[in-house]
């Protein structure tokens, strides 16, 4: 009975100290923080979007013309060191929204500092700015911005009002800790094009440690004690089987949870609208809507016909490429423009206001960045996108 | 509607019909399930295959061109396994341990969770993985939406092109088969529908788990351990999330490399010149799906075929192995294949990668890709657990040790990819490592099942469950059976 009770004292022990560590929680840390400053909702300036106080809160009624929202707090003498836990409560913040923290030093006051934040768990957010090297020194100004989530939200749909209620920073403590696991590994993690090779990198904030890896410390170090400390092989085997089988399940609830979370954001965006409309919402909407002004612009060309498509990044050119289908396209990455035979009649979409060659009006040519030129009209410019035809001519 | 319930009804009904006259007619759950989950893969393949190689210049008849070879070939298929069939259809009852049908229960109704979410997600959303539409779509959507079967070809061709349309992109040299299977599903919803395109994918989960479920009851794993294989299997979150986020290749390269090797096991084990096809056919669909595809099928085929070898004719074997080898690569390189300019550009550093800052970092990645990311519960560590306490089991059972091979030999190529080439960029920034991982997933689990086996622990001889000498009889050859 006693070896059963010091065996159970020793796993849970075990179990404790990987909790303390995983969770960064320093060992003479009180259970609640010494220092605390917390400011209400109704206390930050909005500098992007349209926000009104009410009582304590901050609404957000409206995002500012790039779909954002930021709202700081200046005047501020913070010691970085002193109150690194962040803690962020909102009201209504809808999911397709991603959070940043942004802060400035005064060692610095012209940069600003952006990090990411994890998504609040029920309106709650916690940080552990430790994590981010430029949290040091004198803080003399904070604030939150919310976006539309980057890679998986349509940016036209990302906004609905919420309100900013608390923002604390306060010195480390097991009860913040605990808040930070609480939202490292329970919380809303959005789909991220980095999804699909890694779950963990795929997020924007910076992570903690891992809690699988914690699991399988736990179940090691368990199997380890009962290997050790009790006799009768096959019993604790049984329970190591049962153990590993339970641990296994509680992750995978775990998973299952985020997935509903992820999936809950999908059909807040696609659920109940026909795939003609659903198409049209994409987190490149921009990109589409340029690929879809090209279609108009060649509407009825020769199939045949090439489309050179060059853009300021190889997302957007593949994206844009993929928009453009079925036009026979060619990325200029990989084509390059070919001889003037083979370019002739043919069009060339230029996405992005430094992407590929530039366009004198003067010599009706387009200008490489070695200065040779290709001999062009313009068809179309529309914001980000230039479209133009091929003509004879041009410099090698 | 229609249209769309051809396009899934026709592979289904020639793999399904293959599986059934390769394998011989299913009889009981765990054979249908593994009909049903290997003929799902094989059979969409299949139809892919055949359409890419009729190839109709014009897509307005295609399905029905397609379609009708296809369902041919189906209806030929369960013909034949109609004919074959065993007089005797039921097979003998297994008992059911106390508690297994419950626990069988719970593990179903989880992974049904899973289904109805993966299911609503794949249903809803636009095409969303850059790979997806970057390498396979981007193909398959230009065909579906021009009407034309249009080739897609190296960019200085496209320059040169004349009367015929030719298509380029930058992926132009990947292997077409999965853009070919998209078309065909394009065709089916009669328009670009991206989730109609992908929802495949559930379905491959789906018929992974069957298949896999199936073909370990076959090999006599029990129920209960079949049944958390395949929960363990369904659960892992990376597997999922290339079903979530449907597109990409990995998956359908894990299944094809579990089939491959699950039914080499039956074949061995029952000597059916059916099982060796069905195992073929999963080997060889490897290098049409990826580019890996080439160098697994070499990790599988040379463990698995070398044990048919004598001892004495091993040493032979490998050299003749390594003449082949040679050979097929001599030749890849006179005909400028997709794989040799891809290996090259690797090998190089010309497709943008860079050599490892050090090989602790890149170990580093691909311990935290398998152990502390969240991309498979606990699998690895569990399974390194299994091969310890299994391990004179291991020893014993000889073609274990040629699937564990087959394991070790293809983590090792993806640990020496990193490490010694200039791809350790995407180990660092975890973009490929895990994805490689995943295709071996399917045979990693099979492997820790299969050492559950009963049989592979008392004696190590790895036979499926036998049918009793009249059924056989019956049946006109030997067969499987299991519930």
């Amino acid at each position: 009975m006693t070896r059963a009770l010091l065996l159970a004292a020793g796993i849970a022990a075990w179990w404790l100290g990987l909790l303390a560590v995983f969770c960064d929680i320093p060992w003479r840390a009180p259970l609640r923080p010494t220092l605390l400053y917390s400011l209400p909702g109704s206390a930050f300036d909005e500098k992007l979007g349209r926000s009104h106080s009410l009582d304590e809160e901050l609404s957000i009624d409206a995002a500012g013309p790039d779909r954002s929202a930021l709202q700081t707090r200046t005047g501020e003498r913070i010691d970085a060191t002193q109150q690194p836990i962040l803690h962020y409560r909102f009201g209504r913040l809808p999911r397709t929204l991603e959070l940043s923290f942004l802060f400035r030093r005064a060692d610095s006051p012209d940069d600003v500092q952006v990090v990411g934040l994890p998504w609040p768990v029920a309106g709650r957010g916690s940080f552990d700015l430790r994590r981010v090297p430029e949290w040091r020194g004198e803080i003399i100004e904070f604030g939150l911005s919310e976006f539309p989530t980057a890679q998986s939200v349509p940016p036209e749909l990302g906004f609905r009002p919420f309100s900013l209620d608390v923002v604390t920073l306060e010195s480390p403590s097991w009860q913040g800790a605990l808040a930070i696991k609480r939202c490292d590994w329970f919380g809303y993690w959005p789909w991220a094009l980095m999804s699909i090779s890694a779950l963990g990198p795929d997020a924007t904030a910076p992570r903690g440690h891992s809690l699988v890896l914690m699991v399988t410390l736990g179940l090691a170090g368990s199997f380890a004690l009962l290997a050790i400390g009790a006799g009768g092989a096959r019993r604790w085997l049984r329970l190591g089987v049962v153990l590993a089988a339970l641990a296994w399940l509680a992750l995978d609830l775990r998973w299952l949870a985020g997935l509903a979370m992820r999936h809950a954001v999908t059909r807040e965006l696609y659920a109940g609208k026909a795939w003609s409309e659903r198409q049209a919402l994409v987190p490149d909407s921009d990109v589409r809507a340029a690929a879809l002004a090209v279609h108009q612009a060649l509407d009825g060309i020769d199939r045949r016909t090439r489309v050179f498509v060059e853009a300021n990044s190889d997302y957007n050119r593949a994206r844009l490429v993929y928009h453009l289908q079925p036009l026979n396209t060619g990325p200029a990455n990989i084509t390059g423009y070919g001889s003037e035979e083979q370019r002739r009649g043919a069009y060339l979409v230029l996405y992005g206001t430094d992407a590929g060659p530039t366009y004198d009006a003067s010599r009706r040519a387009l200008v490489q960045a070695d200065s040779s030129t290709l001999a062009a009209e313009p068809v179309l410019e529309q914001g980000h996108l230039r479209l133009y035809r091929f003509l004879d001519g041009g410099t090698p | 509607m229609m249209g769309t319930l051809l396009a899934w009804s026709l592979p289904l009904l020639l793999g399904v019909g293959g599986w059934a006259m390769l394998r011989g007619w299913p009889r009981g759950a765990a054979a249908w399930s593994a009909a049903i989950g290997g003929g799902f893969v094989l059979g969409n393949l299949a139809t892919a295959a055949v359409l890419g190689v009729l190839h109709p210049a014009r897509l307005d008849q295609a399905q029905a061109l397609a379609g009708s070879v296809v369902a041919a070939l189906a209806l030929g298929a369960w013909w034949r396994a109609w004919r074959q069939r065993p007089l005797l259809l039921r097979p003998p009852l297994e008992p059911v341990a106390p508690g297994e049908r419950w626990l069988v229960a719970v593990l179903a109704a989880l992974l049904l969770v899973h289904a109805i979410v993966l299911f609503d997600e794949v249903r809803l959303r636009p095409l969303f993985p850059w790979d997806a539409w970057w390498v396979w779509s981007v193909r398959a959507k230009a065909w579906a939406l021009s009407g034309q079967f249009d080739p897609v070809v190296a960019p200085p061709l496209w320059l040169a092109q004349g009367e015929a349309l030719l298509r380029t992109g930058t992926a132009w040299n990947y292997p077409p088969l999965l853009a070919w299977l998209e078309l065909w599903y394009a065709l089916g919803a009669g328009n670009w529908n991206e989730p109609l395109v992908n929802l495949p994918w559930f379905g491959l989960w789906l018929a992974l788990l069957l298949g896999c479920y199936g073909q370990w009851r076959q090999l006599g794993v029990r129920r209960a351990v079949a049944a958390a294989g395949t929960y363990a299997l369904g659960s892992l979150p990376l597997l999922e999330v290339h079903v979530a986020l449907a597109g990409y290749a990995d998956l359908w390269l894990a299944a094809a490399l579990v089939i491959a090797a699950l039914a080499w096991l039956q074949a061995r084990a029952s000597g059916r010149w059916g099982d060796w096809i069905l195992a073929g056919l999963g080997a060889v669909a490897l290098p049409l799906l990826k580019f890996e595809g080439t160098v697994w099928l070499l990790c599988l085929a040379l463990p698995l075929l070398a044990d048919r070898l004598p001892r004495t004719w091993r040493r032979w074997g490998l050299g003749l192995a390594i003449v082949a080898i040679a050979l097929v690569t001599a030749l890849s390189v006179l005909l400028d294949l997709g794989w040799v300019r891809l290996a090259r550009d690797l090998l190089s550093g010309a497709s943008g990668g860079r050599t490892a800052s050090s090989s602790f970092a890149v170990l580093r990645a691909l311990g935290e890709g398998l152990f502390a990311q969240y991309n498979w519960h606990l699998l690895w560590p569990l399974l390194g657990v299994l091969l310890a306490w299994r391990w004179d089991a291991l020893r014993r059972a000889p073609e274990l040790r040629r699937i564990a091979l087959a394991l070790l030999l293809g983590l090792g190529f993806v640990v020496a990819l990193f490490l010694l080439t200039p791809a350790a960029k995407w180990a660092e920034s975890y973009t490929a490592v895990n994805r490689l991982v995943l295709q071996w997933v399917g045979l990693a689990v099979s492997l820790g099942v299969l050492l559950l086996r009963p049989s592979t622990a008392a004696s190590g001889a790895l036979k499926p469950v036998t049918l009793a000498p009249a059924d056989t009889a019956a049946a006109g050859s030997p067969s499987s059976a299991s519930e």
